[in-house]
């Protein structure tokens, strides 16, 4: 009988989603306040079209990512953590989630609700869900705002909380998703 | 001398353009439209022009004779996202403070089957004029049977235009790869002509 050894780290997918993710999700921020305060300009449309191209791009890397969680479930949380703690991870993880999901989803439905279709990459149109209108678009303007504020905060506190696990209570939380750490095995 | 010229000048250009034939169409505006559709960075863009109004002279028996007029007013353009009607209306764009109308003029009707005819004509937008080729189709032409004495047609024409050949897009918006160059226009024109007493 072989004892499978308990995974204290993330596999290499994993870590491959949560990098391009945090590299892509870090330039929309920037990408998104910049252009939507611009006036407009040739630049405005370009910019424009980046950000909802790499929505889409996105919102597929979130769709495969799920899916890949499913199928290889992630080690389990560091020992020695009180069910409160436990319970605030688990939480903020989920949330982050939602949020990779409804913010590409909303901004997919405001372009949709805008009349100007998403064209990522100026080559694949994504469908309409909804026939263009003012009062749904400047509701899903509302919407996309208010969870791009939520992604910062819950970001905001994902990198405290991991920034306090590994210099305070100096365990694996950081080391376990940092990218070429080696898996190690279990106790 | 040269103003008496010029006079009989503008005085023929109007003959030979509004004044030649009376209107014996009357168009129907709820059930006309003339819509534009773009494209900017891959992305559909379009709109309408929801005010205009037509000067047609048209018998298919006699094309010779017939002509064709339709003055755009182009502040009416309305598009599903309201913010760029109003930047099109500006100096870069259709510039409507100056150039408030779009005329489209045509007296040269090609028949092409029974039902389909290509018009070239006139397309003046922005102080500037380029012919302009329509191709069109009757969907409807006859008896209306809701009014006695009436011929009823309603025609669906489309045609692409070079907004650039018009300097519409001024300055850094003369580059294609952002806002193309072409843009189709897509006419539909319903309009009633009285045959009986």
């Amino acid at each position: 009988m072989t004892v499978t050894p308990i995974r204290r780290s993330y596999g290499t997918v994993a870590k491959s989603f949560h990098w391009l993710m945090f590299f892509i999700v870090g330039g929309m921020f920037p990408l998104g306040y910049v252009m939507s305060d611009m006036a407009i300009s040739p630049q405005k449309l370009q910019l424009y079209s980046w950000h909802k191209s790499f929505g889409m791009v996105l919102l597929m890397l979130a769709v495969l990512r799920l899916a890949w969680r499913l199928l290889r479930p992630p080690p389990p949380l560091t020992s020695g953590i009180s069910p409160v703690e436990r319970a605030t991870a688990h939480g903020v993880h989920g949330l982050l989630y939602a949020c990779l999901f409804a913010l590409p989803i909303s901004g997919w439905l405001m372009s949709s609700a805008s009349g100007l279709p998403v064209v990522a990459f100026g080559l694949w149109q994504m469908p309409d869900p909804i026939v263009a209108n003012e009062p749904d678009r400047l509701l899903l303007l509302t919407i996309h705002t208010s969870l791009g504020f939520s992604l910062l905060a819950l970001l905001t506190a994902h990198v405290m909380a991991t920034i306090y696990h590994h210099l305070h209570r100096r365990d694996d939380t950081l080391r376990r998703m940092l990218p070429f750490s080696a898996q190690k095995e279990g106790k | 001398m040269i103003a008496k010229i010029g006079a009989l000048a503008i005085a023929l250009l109007l003959a030979v353009t509004a004044g030649a034939r009376a209107s014996d169409w009357t168009v129907l505006p709820a059930e006309s439209k003339v819509e534009f559709a773009g494209m900017q960075m891959g992305v559909p863009t379009g709109g309408e022009f929801t005010a205009f109004a037509s000067t047609i002279s048209f018998d298919r028996g006699n094309l010779l004779d017939s002509s064709v007029r339709v003055v755009i007013d182009l502040d009416s353009i309305a598009t599903p996202l309201p913010l760029i009607a109003q930047i099109l209306t500006q100096e870069p764009w259709f510039d409507v403070a100056n150039h408030p109308q779009g005329i489209f003029e045509t007296r040269e009707f090609i028949q092409l089957s029974y039902m389909q005819f290509e018009v070239r004509g006139l397309l003046t937008l922005r102080g500037v004029t380029q012919p302009v080729s329509f191709s069109f189709e009757f969907t409807t032409f006859g008896d209306d049977p809701e009014r006695d004495g009436w011929l009823k047609a309603i025609l669906l024409g489309e045609a692409t235009v070079q907004r650039t050949a018009f300097g519409i897009g001024q300055g850094e918006w003369g580059a294609t790869n952002i806002v193309a160059d072409d843009v189709t226009v897509t006419v539909r024109l319903a309009a009633e002509k009285q045959t009986g007493p």
